[in-house]
């Protein structure tokens, strides 16, 4: 592996292995904050933030990992959509749930 | 879903229930997904690029970290069943409602997450094989796009499992 910048050249729709590299410190990153931040007994709160931060660390996943970054808007969109349904079945069950 | 509503019920015995299992585990196997993926992830511009040899390398980085996954989860496992904490254990049967069903939830989604590395695995050997060669190329890169996409999605489901599970005490 220690041939990368041999290769660095700028194409459409190849993602340098340095954006990887970068996004590999960004998530590794956010763990680390995730593993602090339940430490200081936060109460509800602590299930909140590290949710959030989890779902900060899935956009990352699927914008460069899986190269959504790459793809047309519709697409975007779709995912984006989809994800919005699903938050939706579970907030909406929820509440069915506690006010029952 | 079934984790929110029980999780909202019994939020005190998920507490104490969730104190049981491992952090340090769960966080090594987080870096160790995270790696992967990244792997994963890098393999694709590798076999864009042409360069067969990076991307084998890459390929099997990713499976290998798959592996210490698993040999983690076995260990992290173990240790429970020698506690006598595994679906049916007398001592598990002993325990609140909520602490019973907190090791319920975690067997079943740690477990349904670990068949999904596994089927990984296998795709990811596959597109190994198809590395070497060749029908997998700088042209035709679907099937390791697709693989690599598939690794991602379990690489997601345990960005959000870890905390659920390990992190909530």
């Amino acid at each position: 592996m220690e041939n990368h910048e041999h290769h660095e050249n700028q194409e459409n729709h190849i993602t340098p292995y340095s954006t990887m590299l970068k996004v590999l410190v960004g998530l590794l990153f956010l763990t680390f904050i995730t593993i602090s931040v339940t430490g200081f007994h936060l109460g509800a709160f602590t299930v909140a933030v590290a949710l959030i931060i989890a779902c900060v660390k899935g956009g990352i996943v699927i914008t460069w990992f899986m190269h959504l970054k790459n793809e047309t808007p519709i697409f975007r969109y779709m995912v984006l959509g989809v994800l919005l349904l699903y938050v939706l079945i579970i907030v909406i069950t929820f509440f069915d749930y506690a006010f029952r | 879903m079934v984790y929110a509503i029980f999780r909202n019920k019994y939020s005190a015995d998920f507490h104490t229930a969730a104190h049981e299992l491992n952090a340090f585990l769960g966080a090594l196997n987080t870096v160790i997904l995270l790696i992967s993926s990244a792997t994963a992830a890098m393999s694709i511009t590798a076999v864009q690029k042409g360069n067969k040899k990076l991307a084998l390398w890459l390929v099997g980085i990713t499976i290998f970290m798959a592996f210490l996954f698993l040999i983690n989860k076995y260990f992290e496992w173990g240790h429970k069943i020698h506690l006598g904490i595994y679906p049916g254990s007398e001592l598990l049967l002993k325990m609140e409602q909520g602490e019973l069903l907190f090791f319920g939830l975690y067997y079943f989604m740690t477990g349904l997450h670990v068949f999904h590395i596994i089927v990984g695995m296998i795709i990811l050997t596959v597109v190994m094989v198809k590395i070497k060669s060749e029908s997998i190329n700088a042209h035709d890169f679907v099937l390791l796009e697709n693989g690599a996409l598939y690794w991602h999605l379990v690489d997601l489901i345990w960005i959000f499992l870890f905390p659920l599970l390990y992190l909530i005490t």
